[in-house]
């Protein structure tokens, strides 16, 4: 191969690099991520409140301007400081005239959160399936792990070794449910810092939902026949304490639901929210016994919802757009285009590019007119430089620098 | 004439080789202490778990600069020696096209590095059986895969660096060879690598065509 | 008429912005034996290195039997036997293995004119070359190009660092290798004795220019020194070289005869000396 054709490959190559990590780099000095502010709905105002804890005097703000004194602030939103209004012994007895006790509050107090990374990310395909019914209290490690793709196999620990016997108790009563391998997916929780453990939910070939989990030893298999009413995307396990439902079902047509049960029977339920896009948004919710506060992050900014926790109905919402980013603005002035090898949802590595706006083309112009004034060579060169740097702006002036004659110039190349 | 190539490349860097040879078989030796540390102390259960819950990467880390190091070190045993005294002078007189005789060196220093690389891998992989199933093993090997990669392109570089005859052109050669490499060793998921393997061929090639380049300068006599 | 082997036209160079040499000019016809001559900086091993094609001169082209430097094909590559300066040699094999790593690329290897010149040296055969003396080393570099047995043969100042003894023998090597087998040699060196019982040509390069190419007997037989009386104007006449003027007399170089100078101007006696090749080259170049 030529010289000339390499010299041009490379160029081309630490162009590219450079488009990754100079805007990497500035990124990294100058990142300051936008604060959302944290919104929680009422009970007492029936608002969504803004709550800012770095202000002293008025941590909350209604959305119709409306300011109020930390003292202020922990009453007006009993459901989320109940544990400081015990601590001052001003906890209410009712509220909406529903009596509260602190156990009952804790029992229906939880946090969700959803990450997309998780619906792209490589999966291992060991999964740990805990009692669920363990005869001490809290959740005890079993000493297997199993896999399930075209059969489930429990493989002990100790001896590396598969335990047939128990696979195949498990392997007959998936058959027997009807399961249908091979496995599309399997969602549990598998962090054992829970107060009870409700197994996987598994979707089979079929585009069916079963619940497995372990009881006393023995499998419990069932399928959830929710199918029937959506086609699932992906399932989020949660364990709360009060045990009214299992987690969180996101459809493929963005809707999501928690899955609840009763009568031994497994119901969909959805939540009042508009199309969640669960490869891309985040979502975070936090129910207390009398309204879900939720938020919806998207790439354009932050949606927060109040849900009735009884019925999952709206009944608040409001909207943020994203707050800018000092880097982004910086790049957007700097850099025409980036690469990126990371993203916010998904693990796997693999180049983007991003294209940041018109006004880093400003920059290129400027840069290219600078290289053809300063720095020296034949016309030929001149040409060649400015334009390369008119279309590759920063990245591309970098490569050149970083390659033999640029500055010193060979005059026979 | 190949062979002879290979004979004189062999003769700079079997003590290397030896020595390279000797830091995998250390290696392998201690993963295997580590692991069995690893199931005594925390117990099966709890070490499976850790790979699970927390992702934790099993075995000793410095598996992660490992194949690097000993890239580099392949490298420069071939190189320093060719450009001490100007010898690559001797060598490109040597009545064979100059391109073909780099192409061997290359791939020579390449096989002995992919030859350290699989057989080490594959002892590893061998001995783990025992304790993990196939698919912590496989996560592993994700993990280290990049890792693993990484040596070939740092042995491409260092030897684009060394043939550069400048001083002056070194530094941009390194940083450069810096900054590519560093795409190896990203913050991921076991298996997270998988789409950005073509990328990773993309920097071997590159890596591959950069010491042609050099000793296009090193022909023009440049100083 | 002769073919030739070694053309150079119009090299022309420069490093940065200092010339080396504008539109140099020469040729070497087979079975000549060449010495490149020049003080310090004048561009020898530049030379040595534009043939091999190890430099890219900023004008002009260079052939060896023909074909161009940047692009010799390896069958002429064969053709060519090269001594870098310093008697540089891949210093990490031993005597043995060197020969068994050369041995391999040419087809006309003579193992033994190698193994020959290699046991009047007290090395072992499974010595480092590295460990080696420099005369040692020459002997092997000398060694390996014999048995190479190249129609060419370039040498870069292959008296640097060895001692009178190595000197000489290595100057009968190559005169016996190329009388025996109509050998063309391209040489520098420092050392211009060594020179004098060697070339049949020499080349001898000012800063930017050559000087004079022409064969070493001619120079022998025809450059003198001379001494004349002081009131001459001899200064600035282009005949004469590195005219000084010591005590009350002149000391002047030139290729005329002497009964020419003396009818030059129109003296009787003068006194003139002939010259070793040594002598020649200070009186062509001057002592600065």
């Amino acid at each position: 191969m030529k010289k000339t054709t390499i010299h041009v490959l490379l160029l081309l190559f630490i162009t590219g690099i450079a488009a990754w990590a100079l805007p990497a780099l500035s990124r990294e000095a100058t990142h300051l991520p936008g604060r959302y502010p944290f919104i929680y709905y009422s009970s007492l105002l029936k608002e969504l409140c803004i709550i800012d804890y770095g202000d002293e005097e008025t941590p909350l703000t209604t959305l119709s301007g409306q300011k109020y004194t930390e003292a202020e602030c922990d009453s007006l939103l009993p459901l989320l400081n109940f544990r400081q209004l015990m601590s001052d012994g001003k906890l209410p007895d009712t509220i909406d005239g529903i009596e509260i006790t602190p156990p009952l509050l804790r029992s229906k107090s939880m946090i969700f959160r959803y990450n997309p990374i998780a619906m792209r990310s490589p999966r291992l395909g060991l999964h740990i399936l805990y009692e669920s019914m363990p005869r001490r209290v809290g959740i005890e490690m079993p000493g297997d792990l199993f896999r399930l793709e075209k059969r489930i196999e429990f493989i002990h620990c100790e001896t590396n070794r598969i335990d047939h016997e128990k696979s195949a108790r498990f392997q007959h009563a998936l058959d027997r449910r009807g399961y249908r391998f091979p496995a599309r997916w399997s969602s549990g929780n598998p962090n054992p810092r829970k107060a009870y453990d409700e197994g996987y939910f598994s979707l089979d070939h079929a585009g069916h939902l079963f619940h497995i989990k372990m009881v006393n030893g023995r499998p419990y298999v069932r399928d959830t026949r929710v199918h029937e009413h959506l086609d699932p995307l992906a399932f989020s396990m949660l364990e709360v304490s009060d045990k009214r439902f299992y987690g969180f079902l996101f459809g493929k047509a963005g809707d999501v639901y928690i899955l609840e049960a009763r009568d031994g029977r497994y119901h969909p339920v959805p939540l009042d929210l508009p199309p969640f896009d669960a490869l891309r948004d985040q979502l975070v919710i936090m129910g207390n016994l009398l309204y879900w506060n939720v938020s919806v992050t998207t790439p354009a900014g932050r949606s927060y919802y109040a849900l009735r926790t009884s019925t999952l109905e709206r009944v608040a919402e409001h909207h943020v757009t994203r707050p800018p980013d000092p880097s982004e603005r910086l790049a957007a002035w700097i850099f025409p285009f980036h690469l990126t090898f990371v993203s916010p949802d998904s693990a796997y590595l693999y180049p983007r590019l991003h294209i940041n706006g018109p006004y880093a083309w400003l920059t290129n112009i400027l840069l290219a007119a600078l290289v053809a004034i300063f720095v020296p060579g034949t016309r030929r060169q001149r040409v060649f430089h400015s334009s390369y740097i008119l279309i590759m702006g920063i990245a591309g002036f970098f490569a050149l620098l970083a390659l033999p004659y640029f500055i010193t110039n060979n005059p026979r190349k | 004439m190949t062979r002879a190539i290979c004979y004189k490349e062999w003769i700079k860097t079997r003590r290397v080789f030896l020595l390279s040879a000797l830091l995998f078989a250390g290696y392998i030796i201690y993963a295997f202490i580590h692991t069995g540390h690893l199931f005594r102390v925390e117990g099966a259960v709890a070490t499976w778990a850790g790979m699970i819950l927390k992702q934790t990467f099993l075995l000793p880390t410095m598996l992660r600069w490992l194949p690097l190091v000993v890239g580099i070190l392949v490298s420069l045993a071939q190189f320093v020696p060719e450009m001490t005294e100007k010898r690559l002078k001797l060598t490109l007189h040597l009545p064979m096209p100059g391109h073909r005789i780099l192409i061997v060196m290359l791939l020579h220093g390449i096989a002995l590095l992919l030859a350290l690389y699989l057989l080490s891998a594959l002892l590893l992989a061998r001995g783990l059986a025992c304790y993990y199933p196939r698919e912590i093993l496989a996560a592993l090997a994700w993990q280290a895969l990049p890792w693993f990669i990484a040596g070939i392109p740092g042995y491409l570089f260092t030897a684009w660096a060394c043939i550069e005859p400048t001083w002056k052109q070194r530094v941009p050669n390194a940083l450069v060879a810096v900054v590519s490499l560093s795409a190896c060793y990203l913050d991921a998921q076991p298996g997270s690598y998988l789409a950005f393997l073509p990328c990773l061929a993309l920097v071997v090639l590159i890596a591959f065509l950069a010491p042609f380049y050099s000793i296009a300068r090193f022909k023009e006599g440049i100083q | 008429m002769e073919e030739t082997i070694i053309q150079c036209e119009q090299i022309t160079h420069y490093y940065g912005s200092r010339l080396i040499y504008e539109d140099l000019n020469f040729e070497v016809k087979r079975g000549k034996i060449l010495g490149l001559l020049g003080k310090n900086g004048t561009g020898k091993t530049t030379i040595i290195n534009i043939l091999n094609g190890y430099l890219l001169p900023r004008a002009g082209t260079c052939r060896l039997f023909g074909e161009e430097m940047r692009s010799l094909s390896p069958a002429t590559k064969a053709r060519v036997g090269l001594l870098l300066e310093g008697h540089v040699q891949h210093a990490y094999f031993n005597v043995e293995q060197i020969e068994r790593f050369y041995s391999r690329f040419f087809p006309r290897w003579k193992r033994e004119a190698y193994h020959a010149l290699l046991e009047k040296l007290q090395v072992s055969r499974t010595q480092k070359i590295s460990t080696m003396s420099r005369g040692q080393r020459s002997q092997v570099a000398l060694g390996l190009l014999f048995a190479q047995d190249p129609e060419l043969l370039i040498l870069d100042d292959f008296s640097m660092g060895l001692d009178p003894g190595y000197r000489r023998l290595f100057v009968e090597y190559l005169k016996e290798y190329a009388a025996a087998g109509r050998k063309t040699i391209f040489l520098t060196s420092h050392i211009i004795q060594d020179m004098e019982l060697l070339v049949d040509d020499c080349i001898i390069l000012d800063y930017g220019r050559i000087l004079l190419h022409e064969p070493t007997a001619y120079i022998l037989d025809n450059f003198r020194r001379y001494h004349l009386p002081s009131p001459l104007p001899i200064a600035g006449c282009n005949e004469f070289w590195s005219t000084e003027r010591v005590g009350d007399h002149w000391e002047t170089y030139s290729f005329l005869p002497p009964e020419e100078v003396a009818r030059k101007y129109g003296l009787t006696d003068i006194r003139h000396e002939r010259l070793s090749l040594e002598d020649a080259f200070i009186g062509l170049t001057g002592k600065y």
